[in-house]
């Protein structure tokens, strides 16, 4: 009994003891772990829960070029250790997360205020530490209690926004890559071989401190001043901080790729969705840059202009509406026209009391979307026009 | 003799206490709510929340089906989006609003308008939305929501239940509920 129960002490405090330092996937002396091989499945578990939610953004095209980038930056030999997997989640909040596995979520928010590719492998370099250098793996040897933990942040998730609709879905994994994110030194060391990533791959080095400058200027405009996240982080500024200076010390002679008009054709879509839930949301600002982005990009999409539209009318001031009409205009004067500025505009005639003009709008909405889910407002509205 | 009668003081004082702060009330008649400011016919046997923040009526409790009967100032700031209401809205315009204020909580997945349309409630032009999403545990739910404003105050009256089963049964009593509502004063 005594031997059992020696053994049974020894037992525990060896599990206790895992080590919290484990080489990177590219040393020689990598090889994976029981409990890492455990982790690995409890993120496909977890993955399969958030690929299932709805939440996915689906857009072959940008996956496809997404993980064309993610291939750049990381040699075929590390893939054949971690199989990165790039996809898109909606989300109008700027994160992005990678689980130990080598799957990496990147919401439409950091999409859509990234302005080019360099930003982008920036980034993607960043999550793909994460996974090389075993974070995760060394995070959840370092937590006692990870049930007690877990069920604390479950409890707090839901207020932070850079989480969003996610909180219904992140499992123990999820939530450490999304909302905790990893100590302070992973994170400096993620940011700075992530860098070498990014100047190996062939970018130019000048844009890595922008992305963060980026997410700086998100924090700002929400008037988040110490998000939940970045709690335990090194500040933002700490980390452009940190760019600034390794900048300084490189070899300048070379520009690398930035590749920013290729990026804005690839990622027109999302920044469009993106500036949708911004609307959604409530987050005007956000929203207006986004379609703005898009109009700048897709100049003859009316889809662009309509959304434009909607963000002046719901902010609903005088000035806003005069700028509401303007795009709504727009957006049914092209050559495709949008069946929702149709509505857009006959709203804003109709209460102005343009009773002509207002029946014109919504006629043509009616023509345009015969089975709108909002028709019969539409009809109410028309019959009151007469 | 003085033991027993303290005995007997202190369970009448505590059984008085226990009633007056009973969470729970059975319904049935008209109930009228000064604090929000309206009047309904509440169904027999269903039970209310005892508050005055909102009526919150269900019969077999919250999680299988609840009418929830809400007014607040235009001003008021919502729960998962910034935007708001604002006076002279058009039904439309107030339901666009509501509704994303509903489908941005982080706790819902898979949120959709089934419908949308203008109907009447308390004599006034309000919006009636059905939609469906899936809860924290991944059920299907479905909803009906009525709103309306009234001057600078907006009126909810929302029914939810899990689409399977529940929802069907319980509609009509919603609608009557919703038919027999009245605003005690009107702006």
């Amino acid at each position: 009994m005594k031997r059992f129960a020696l053994a049974f002490l020894l037992g525990l405090t060896l599990a206790g003891c895992a080590t919290t330092t484990l080489p990177p996937v590219t040393s020689p002396e990598y090889r994976m772990e029981d409990d890492e091989r455990r982790i690995w499945t409890r993120s496909e578990e977890e993955e399969k829960e958030i690929n299932d939610s709805g939440l996915v953004y689906k857009d072959r095209e940008l996956e496809d070029y997404l993980n064309g980038v993610a291939r750049k930056i990381q040699p075929a030999s590390v893939y054949r250790k971690v199989p990165f997997r790039i996809i898109v989640l909606k989300n109008p909040y700027s994160n992005a997360f990678a689980y130990p596995n080598g799957t990496i979520y990147v919401h439409t928010g950091i999409l859509s205020r990234i302005d080019n590719e360099a930003q982008l492998a920036t980034l993607l370099g960043h999550e793909m530490t994460h996974a090389t250098h075993r974070h995760q793996v060394i995070g959840f040897r370092s937590l006692r209690n990870k049930a007690a933990v877990f069920a604390s942040l479950r409890s707090t998730i839901g207020t932070i926004p850079a989480v969003g609709d996610l909180t219904n879905v992140l499992g123990e994994i999820g939530t450490e890559a999304a909302v905790t994110g990893h100590t302070r030194d992973q994170e400096t060391e993620a940011d700075m071989v992530g860098i070498g990533l990014m100047l190996k791959a062939g970018y130019d080095p000048d844009e890595a401190p922008r992305l963060f400058k980026h997410l700086k200027a998100e924090l700002e405009e929400d008037e988040i001043k110490e998000p939940f996240f970045f709690g335990s982080h090194p500040r933002l500024q700490d980390r452009i901080d940190n760019y600034d200076d390794f900048l300084k010390k490189l070899d300048r002679s070379r520009k690398g790729a930035v590749n920013a008009d290729v990026y804005r054709r690839k990622a027109a879509s999302a920044i469009l969705v993106n500036a949708s839930l911004d609307l959604k949301a409530g987050r005007f600002p956000s929203a207006k840059r986004g379609a703005e982005r898009y109009v700048s990009i897709r100049p003859g999409d009316a889809r662009g202009y309509y959304v434009l539209g909607e963000v002046f009318r719901q902010k609903g001031g005088t000035d806003d509406l005069k700028e509401a009409k303007k795009y709504f205009r727009k957006a049914t004067a092209l050559e495709r026209p949008d069946p929702d500025a149709f509505k857009g505009l006959g709203l804003l005639y109709f209460k102005e009391g343009n009773r002509a003009e207002a029946g014109k709008a919504f006629r043509s909405y009616i023509a345009m979307a015969p089975r709108a889910s909002d028709r019969s407002y539409i009809e109410d509205y028309l019959r009151q026009c007469r | 003799m003085m033991k027993s009668m303290k005995r007997l003081l202190a369970a009448i004082f505590i059984a008085v206490a226990l009633t007056g702060c009973a969470p729970w009330i059975r319904t049935g008649g008209p109930f009228t709510s000064q604090a929000r400011n309206v009047t309904v016919d509440l169904p027999e046997g269903w039970m209310r929340l005892n508050t005055d923040d909102y009526i919150l009526i269900t019969r077999d409790g919250e999680l299988l089906q609840s009418v929830l009967i809400e007014a607040f100032h235009v001003d008021e700031t919502l729960k998962h989006t910034k935007k708001k209401l604002r006076r002279g809205m058009l039904p439309l315009e107030a339901s666009e609003v509501i509704m994303d204020n509903i489908s941005s909580n982080n706790e819902i997945t898979s949120f959709e308008v089934k419908e949308n349309r203008s109907a009447k409630v308390a004599g006034r032009q309000c919006f009636r939305a059905l939609f469906t999403y899936r809860d924290r545990e991944g059920l299907k739910i479905k909803s009906v929501y009525y709103g309306f404003l009234d001057g600078e105050w907006f009126y909810g009256i929302h029914y939810t239940a899990p689409q399977r089963h529940y929802f069907d049964r319980d509609i009509k009593t919603f609608e009557k509920i919703v038919a027999s509502l009245r605003l005690a004063k009107t702006s």
